[in-house]
């Protein structure tokens, strides 16, 4: 396919084989050959990729086996594809675009009691919600640390999504949203959440390893919810934080590579410390500055005189902001404000017109 | 986990050339980077690969459904006219002043534990870890006596205090060791709950306050082996905590000036925390469920008489 007259330069500057001018990159080729690049690049092509190939096909062979990347469109028409994961309170949706992100690690620090370990089992219920109304018809993975996971209590919370879903489809005029929100059954969510116990760091890094075959034979899984992530890797480390930093990344790693390739979201649980500086305690999340690389999103729970916040602190696609929510039977909830008074001990379920206006919205973009 | 060898959990080629290598227990492998692991053993990227993940498929901890969880969870024990649960396979604190009535509750619930199943209790042994040498056997006899007469004849009273063992530790790695040992004696005695009262007292004062991060160390360490005898044999855990006037911030308690010891990492640890406060101004006393991952913040009124901690109806 090379014509004559390169044949002849190529040889005139010592080139003898094609292993020779495969070796060499592109431009180098073009500095000693005295020719444009993209001849340059034409040449190096066909020899590397063989003689057989015509003009056409090494065109093609280019876009398909040498790396560009993928282009901003594509990642975006991607990502708007890939709906959130609700949480049922509004505002804590709101905080990060739509719902819990795919494809990202969100982390929820806290102080103990803030409802960390209840917005874990939330969303391994709301993942759950069928496409049809809106969610992701996934199933959960939950790797419990602490053994804080309590079926009675993933039951109750189970309950109250079950009851808002029925709530909202009946409150529309679509027998089918009825039914969808009818064949989600409590017991058809429990059935959905898969627990991993990890009694220690070692018993947590192999739950991630085996994490990829296990989402093999259960590709439904569009959630991973790790709580704690720090609860083993406070102790047994003294002096050996090299090696806590090693195995955190070895887990973030992993953690990362199974969001992207599989577009789940992963929810990491972390703990809180007290960091003293110049005599002044300041509440910060556990596991160090290394590890607050990891996540792509974090959000901090905080909590002052009863009333809970969530604080978004870290996000590459939104700006920081504080919101209100609660903790009640059902699980996590907006505020509801009646009246003078904000009513904490109920909640504010989200109406039939704004969980509609969420379908609409992730449907927009198709 | 950490400490179990290669050679026995997937005997093999892969475990033997290990062994040969010095790589001898499951926290060896997972600790070493993987560069390490093949230049010691001669083999290449993707046999490691392979290696390792028949190795984690064998290892890892077998999932279970929530669905499946909710069978297994078992009885608990709840004090009666109230609906403070203790609950099995977690670890419930609780932190009050001194003279509100820690070591009551856990003496009271020691008597409760023998009843059998069917009048409430667990049926079984409780094992009490004390670390300020408050445990009473005739306040137990009397609570007993008193608080379930028709069940705690001369005969049943003498199973019962043979039923609690108990264990005096005043050091914290002390009372770590011993926690670590209980497993033999939990099987051995039918034990079905474990008592430690009190947390605070051993750790406060091995560590000063230069020492925090050890003392920190150490606390996780307990808790993280309590909850594992919790769970493997589901028994509820109990244990008691002080208070102390110190830092505040953060931790998310009902707005009290008296916070609980122990720091923030013991706080997370546990599962659920009650409260015992006295009330000004009110004669009976105030339980608060001041942290719990299946219960709104209630409080209940409670008094301590002969039959050991009485809740007062609502």
């Amino acid at each position: 396919p090379l014509s004559k007259s390169k044949i002849a330069l190529l040889k005139d500057r010592g080139f003898e084989t094609r292993k020779e001018i495969a070796e060499i990159s592109p431009s180098a080729l073009a500095k000693e050959l005295q020719i444009p690049p993209e001849e340059a690049l034409k040449i190096w092509k066909t020899a590397k990729y063989g003689d057989d190939c015509d003009e056409k096909s090494i065109v093609t062979l280019s876009s398909s086996s040498s790396n560009s990347g993928v282009s901003a469109l594509d990642l975006l028409a991607k990502k708007v594809k890939l709906r959130p994961i609700f949480s049922l309170c509004r505002e804590l949706d709101q905080m990060l675009g739509n719902g819990i992100p795919m494809g990202e690690i969100t982390e929820f620090c806290g102080v103990p009691g803030a409802g960390k370990t209840q917005l874990g089992m939330q969303l391994s219920c709301t993942v759950q919600i069928p496409k049809l109304l809106g969610g992701t018809g996934g199933q959960a993975v939950y790797i419990d640390t602490e053994g804080s996971f309590i079926a009675r209590r993933a039951k109750q919370i189970a309950e109250g999504v079950n009851r808002h879903l029925v709530h909202i489809a009946s409150s529309s005029s679509e027998p089918k949203f009825v039914e969808a929100a009818r064949t989600l059954t409590v017991e058809k969510m429990l059935k959905n959440i898969f627990c991993f116990r990890a009694y220690d760091h070692n018993e947590q890094i192999i739950c991630v390893e085996v994490l990829e075959e296990f989402i093999k034979k259960h590709p439904r899984v569009k959630l991973i919810v790790m709580d704690s992530v720090a609860f083993h890797f406070r102790y047994g480390f003294s002096e050996k934080y090299q090696l806590r930093n090693m195995l955190l990344k070895k887990m973030e790693h992993i953690l990362q590579h199974l969001a992207q390739k599989h577009n789940l979201a992963v929810v990491l649980m972390n703990q809180v410390t007290t960091r003293i500086k110049s005599n002044i305690a300041d509440i910060v999340p556990a596991l160090g500055p290394t590890w607050a690389h990891a996540c792509t999103n974090r959000i901090m729970f905080e909590v002052k005189n009863d009333s809970r916040y969530a604080i978004l602190v870290k996000s590459s696609s939104h700006k920081a902001k504080t919101i209100e929510y609660i903790v009640n039977a059902d699980g996590i909830r907006d505020v509801c404000i009646v009246g003078n008074v904000s009513n904490r001990s109920s909640a504010r379920s989200e109406s039939p017109s704004s969980l509609a206006r969420k379908k609409r919205r992730t449907d927009e973009y198709r | 986990m950490a400490g179990r060898r290669l050679k026995r959990l997937i005997p093999g080629h892969f475990a033997d050339l290990c062994e040969s290598k010095n790589i001898k227990t499951v926290q060896d492998l997972i600790e070493r980077p993987d560069l390490d692991i093949i230049d010691a053993l001669d083999i290449s990227v993707g046999d490691l690969a392979s290696a390792l993940r028949k190795v984690y498929a064998t290892l890892a901890p077998k999932p279970r459904t929530a669905f499946n969880m909710l069978d297994a969870e078992m009885s608990s024990l709840t004090f009666e006219s109230s609906k403070v649960r203790i609950e099995p396979g977690i670890i419930t604190e609780v932190v009050g002043a001194a003279g509100v009535g820690k070591s009551q509750w856990c003496t009271t619930l020691s008597a409760m534990a023998y009843l059998p199943i069917e009048y409430g209790g667990l049926g079984g042994g409780v094992i009490y870890v004390d670390t300020e040498s408050s445990f009473s056997p005739s306040r137990l006899v009397e609570i007993a006596r008193s608080r379930y007469p028709k069940f705690y004849d001369v005969k049943a009273l003498k199973k019962l205090t043979q039923s609690i063992h108990v264990f005096q530790c005043s050091h914290a790695h002390e009372l770590v060791d011993q926690i670590t040992q209980l497993d033999a004696t939990i099987i051995e005695k039918q034990i079905k709950m474990i008592i430690v009262d009190s947390m605070a007292s051993p750790f406060r004062s091995d560590f000063d306050s230069k020492h925090i991060p050890e003392r920190q160390m150490m606390l996780s360490i307990a808790a993280s082996k309590l909850k594992y005898l919790g769970e493997t044999y589901r028994i509820p855990i109990v244990v008691t905590n002080q208070v102390s006037g110190g830092m505040k911030k953060g931790l998310a308690d009902d707005g009290e000036n008296l916070t609980a010891a122990l720091g923030i990492t013991w706080a997370h640890a546990v599962n659920v925390r009650y409260r015992l406060q006295n009330k000004p101004g009110k004669e009976s006393m105030e339980c608060l469920v001041s942290k719990s991952p299946c219960s709104a913040r209630l409080s209940f009124q409670y008094s301590i008489a002969n039959a050991g901690l009485i809740f007062n109806e609502k």
